[in-house]
């Protein structure tokens, strides 16, 4: 009994209806929108595609005529861009802070979006609405009493206090998103799991979780976009090359670049660094997560 | 079921669970306060609602950043509303969140619409929602490379006859190239978002809509736009909470790739605020600093505060 | 009813642990972090790894390693390593040594006292002499890098300066005879105009180097500190001098008279400045870093020249802005910091920077590469100096007031009258602000 409450574990996106009626007509505007669509198809593959030939291109050539292919395939660039700016370590760095404080965010709000979905009292209320507060303030303002913060307690320039930050600042936004999806969770699920004995906590993690697959991944893709491409903390609170994120590294290349002469080709072959491992992961997560991003806005 | 994201206090079902369930479960749950939402609450204060704080103490003091601090009570907001750099990076802003806000919605939606029965859309939906993945810092880049007066946009013009090309990146265009960036680089995110609330909508309201003969502006206002309502309060919320933070793009943006200080036409409210700490060219002014991010704060929470009120609406349950 | 009430400790104490996990984590922490002995220090500097200064300094610091046989560890931060250390300053955990230019030194150390006195360093010995007597004291008759007691708080290793760059390749002329004053200047960009040559380039997005026009023709019209006093002036009445409105004007006549390079109001540094470096305009008035800078995308057989930013009077000063070390106050291994600091100025490390780094070193007696031999010989010929922009760095002045209307009349959108107006207002309202 208890068990057939959870839904089947691969969620599958509702099958696709495509009605006979058209949602927006047939006419001839459609056919100029599904017209332009493609166009931006083509201008968003085209753009990655000149950026990744530029790479192996050296910056004479590159300003001479941009749209010049490469004469060969030489990695010269990106190993300049890779070692030169250390960017091997940057994704590394990158990678397991976004990953870490994806997963924690996701771990610490969920039991507390749930009870407050699910408690009726005054206090819930008043911290639901506390949580919803944060969502308005901008980083900006918390940037500087929390670098004298975190400095005070060794924090600064350390991946941990990055990580930690990243965690606290992601609480309202986690929090409000996975509160609005529990509430949308039928409550006689877990009345029906209590009537069988299960506890409290048990009613949680073996009933309600399952059920919110859906929204935590949501919540896990948004933190996981938000703190890979996160920049302003990192490049305030982290100070030493060996515990620069990616963003943080880009822009100390481009300053290199723009000091030491600039070099275009080694700067696009640094832009390829940057970008494609996120294709990459892109075209191997896929649709998954486009989907999980959509699975808890909706139902 | 109700299918709003958004947390009201009093959805239909919260309201009336303490009544049926009463006593064990409830009560039970209720001491589950402190595992529960005691971790979450520990990091969200220490590390947000402090710093808040910390902000307006500082705030009202005169400190550059190391050595004494000294109480200045609220000179630095009074500078602030005399400022008129101050008034035109709030303004800019403003401008984000709302001509950009309503262009990537307009857009989005349209797109969801074309996009729903279109062949291929998996390709197109992957393709256009990806930009979003791709830091902003990128297109800062990019954009110099493209748009100076020898740049790729020029070349593509001059065989075409445009003798006089825009002068893409002077002072006053920057700003609208910021803008319609931005836009190249949401829309395909809202639009994803967007299209699974399309998506949800059940065939048969398209049936009854062709059945009843409405035409395609009818079935927009009656069925399609009220039945995505509450993603769209969703989108609306994610949207003011990003655009306020907007930074990294309008420094590289404008900043000659970081080097410098980008031109105070493309100011937002944050960068303002970073600039005042952080340009390295006078002597930091940390009270006005976080002055100006507090009064941001301030106008943000009116905002929100506002458009909630507006976007609340009763959701259709289907 | 036993299950629950163990249900009830079970919660109590993971709170109890949580609560004692992140107090560890907020205060236990400091103490991991050993004291070490005074045979490492720290170093964040404003170079990043790969440029030519920064290959110098690398092998200083090996060298002053070997010999003293000490850790330095160093940071390459870049730029920015000035702008990271402020906030640091409020805690215990600071770098012992850091560099960078005067103009951002003062305003993130100098002005809050936050720099120690370097007097052992001055008096360290450098190849048999006190190191303070490397540096030449006429460098610095317009900068103050002391404190009111006279303890300097800095120990400058690099000047920079400025001039008009040509390619003396493509215009040997200008090498035998360039224009000193502002007619024959004038004169020569008709000149160059006329044989349908683009006289002046300019990346127009980079305000410090707009500003460094009006900043210069202030300076040549009343001499050092002309601008300083300008600046400082709360009444706003120093801008009804004729000479500001005269200096405003001869910025006003270059854009006017179209010599400056099309689409210098529109594009993204570095661009003008390549298309310079490929003879896309004959001159253009730079740093002294230009040479290192551009010389990766420099035409073929391009040959750095310069001469000094003509004279609209008597006035003839030099800008020589220093660069060079500071040991924050709070620095524990400040001994060691300004060894190292006073090691950096022998001959050795001076000749590299000048030969390979093709900066312009301090001591006067160092190397210098010959694309810089013109503004070397025009530096030890001048009877005064400058700083960029006179040294002007009240808080947000230069950001919020000076280049915004600056930045206006350099790229065309008001006039000279407009500009002088503009910024009487925009200065009284600033002063206002600043209590």
């Amino acid at each position: 009994m208890r068990t057939s409450i959870a839904p089947p574990a691969t969620r599958r996106w509702p099958a696709r209806r495509r009605g006979p009626a058209s949602l927006s007509g047939t006419g001839p505007l459609r056919r100029v929108g599904v017209g332009l669509m493609w166009l931006i198809v083509l201008a968003n593959v085209a753009g990655l595609g000149w950026m990744a030939l530029q790479a192996f291109r050296d910056t004479r050539s590159i300003l001479a005529t941009p749209w010049g292919l490469p004469k060969g395939f030489s990695v010269e660039n990106f190993v300049e861009a890779w070692t030169v700016s250390d960017f091997a370590t940057a994704t590394w760095n990158s990678t397991w802070v976004t990953l870490v404080s994806s997963v924690l965010t996701v771990a610490v709000a969920a039991p507390a979006a749930y009870w407050l979905s699910r408690q009726e009292s005054r206090l819930s209320r008043g911290l639901t609405l506390f949580f919803v507060l944060g969502l308005g303030v901008p980083v900006q303002v918390i940037l500087i009493p929390l670098f004298v913060m975190l400095n005070s307690v060794r924090l600064i320039d350390s991946l941990v206090g990055l990580n930690l930050v990243y965690i606290g600042l992601s609480m309202p936004f986690t929090v409000f998103l996975l509160t609005g999806f529990f509430r949308s969770l039928p409550a006689e699920l877990e009345e029906a799991a209590a009537l069988d004995g299960a506890s409290p906590a048990g009613v949680f993690w073996r009933v309600m979780l399952p059920m919110a697959k859906g929204g935590m991944l949501t919540a896990f893709v948004l933190q996981l976009i938000g703190h890979w491409n996160e920049t302003l903390l990192a490049v305030t609170l982290l100070h030493s090359t060996e515990n620069y994120t990616l963003p943080v590294a880009l822009i100390s290349f481009v300053q290199q670049q723009t000091y030491s002469g600039a070099d275009w080709g080694g700067l696009f072959a640094g832009l390829c660094i940057i970008v494609l491992p996120m294709l990459a992961v892109y075209v191997w997560l896929g649709r998954r997560l486009t989907e999980g991003l959509t699975l808890g806005m909706g139902k | 079921m109700t299918t709003t994201a958004l947390p009201r206090a009093s959805s239909p079902e919260t309201r009336s669970t303490p009544a049926r369930r009463g006593g064990s479960l409830a009560d039970q749950r209720r001491r589950l306060f402190v595992p529960f939402v005691g971790p979450a609450l520990l990091l969200y204060v220490v590390l947000f609602v402090v710093p808040i704080f910390g902000a307006v103490w500082i705030s009202f003091h005169k400190w550059a950043g190391s050595g004494p601090m000294t109480w200045s009570g609220i000179d630095n907001y009074r500078g602030l509303v005399a400022d008129p750099l101050f008034r035109q990076s709030l303004g800019n802003t403003l401008k984000l969140l709302f001509v950009v806000g309503i262009a990537i919605f307009v857009l989005s939606f349209a797109m969801a619409l074309v996009l729903r029965d279109m062949a291929g859309r998996k390709i197109v939906r992957s393709v256009i929602f990806f930009p979003h993945l791709v830091n902003a810092l990128v297109y800062g880049i990019l954009v110099g490379f493209i748009f100076n007066p020898d740049g790729l946009a020029n070349s593509i013009l001059k065989p075409l006859g445009v003798d006089a090309p825009p002068q893409w990146l002077a002072q006053d265009n920057l700003f609208p190239l910021i803008m319609v960036t931005m836009v190249w680089m949401t829309t395909g995110y809202y639009t994803t978002i967007l299209m699974a609330g399309v998506d949800r909508i059940p065939p048969y309201y398209y049936e009854d809509c062709a059945l009843a003969g409405a035409n395609a502006w009818q079935r927009l206002r009656h069925v399609i736009l009220p039945l995505t309502w509450d993603v769209f309060g969703v989108c609306a919320v994610l949207w003011t909470i990003s655009s306020v933070k907007i930074f990294e793009i309008i420094w590289i943006f404008g900043a000659s790739n970081g080097t410098g200080v980008p031109p105070a036409q493309t100011w937002t409210a944050a960068v303002y605020t970073y600039v005042t700490a952080f340009s390295g060219d006078s002597i930091p002014a940390y009270g006005a600093a976080t002055a100006s991010a507090v009064l941001s704060l301030f106008l943000v929470t009116v905002l929100v505060v506002l458009l909630r009120r507006v976007m609340r609406r009763d959701v259709i349950e289907f | 009813m036993a299950t629950r009430v163990g249900r009830a400790r079970w919660s109590t104490r993971l709170a109890a642990g949580v609560a004692a996990a992140v107090a560890l984590a907020l205060t236990g922490c400091s103490g991991s972090a050993a004291e070490q002995s005074g045979k490492e220090f720290t170093y964040w500097s404003m170079w990043k790894s790969g440029e030519p200064q920064q290959k110098v300094l690398a092998d200083a610091i090996a060298d002053f390693e070997q010999q003293h046989n000490v850790k330095i560890k160093v940071q390459w931060q870049g730029r920015t390593n000035l702008q990271k250390l402020v906030p640091a300053l409020n805690t215990n955990d600071v770098p012992d040594l850091v560099d960078g230019p005067y103009l951002k030194m003062y305003p993130a150390l100098a002005a809050t006292k936050q720099a120690l006195g370097l007097g052992e360093a001055y008096a360290t010995q450098v190849d048999g002499k006190p190191a303070g007597e490397l540096i030449p004291a006429k460098l610095l008759q317009n900068i103050n890098i002391k404190y009111p007691d006279g303890q300097p708080w800095m120990l400058p290793y690099q000047i920079q300066s400025d001039a008009v760059w040509f390619n003396a390749a493509k215009h040997p002329e200008l090498k035998t005879n360039p224009p000193k004053t502002w007619g024959e200047f004038i004169a020569l960009l008709d000149r160059l105009k006329a044989a349908g040559e683009t006289p002046i380039a300019a990346d127009g997005d980079v305000a410090g180097y707009n500003a460094a026009y009006f900043g210069t023709m202030v300076l040549r019209e009343s001499g050092p500190g002309a601008l300083m006093k300008l600046a400082s002036d709360k009444s706003g009445a120093a801008w009804d001098d004729p000479a500001v409105l005269d200096a405003a004007k001869k910025v006003e006549q270059l854009v006017k008279g179209g010599y400056f390079i099309k689409g210098y109001q529109a594009s993204k540094f570095p661009a003008q400045q390549q298309k310079w470096a490929n003879n896309g305009a004959a001159l253009m008035f730079m740093g002294s870093w230009m040479p290192t800078e551009s010389a990766s995308y420099a035409a073929a057989g391009f040959e750095f020249g310069s001469f000094p930013f003509p004279t609209t009077g008597s006035q003839d000063s030099q800008r020589a802005d220093v660069l060079g070390f500071a040991v924050p106050k709070k620095a524990k291994n400040a001994k060691l910091a300004q060894e190292f600091a006073a090691f950096f100025l022998g001959k050795k490390y001076q000749d590299a920077s000048g030969a390979e780094a093709k900066m312009l070193p301090i001591r006067s007696d160092a190397t210098t590469a010959p694309e810089l031999a013109d503004v070397k010989a025009t530096l030890d010929n001048a009877s005064a100096y400058h700083q960029q922009l006179d040294g002007v760095a009240f808080p947000g002045y230069n950001e919020k007031v000076l280049s915004p209307n600056d930045d206006e009349l350099f790229l065309g959108k008001i006039s000279a009258e407009q500009f002088v107006s503009k910024m009487k207002a925009a200065q009284i309202a600033y002063w206002k602000t600043q209590n």
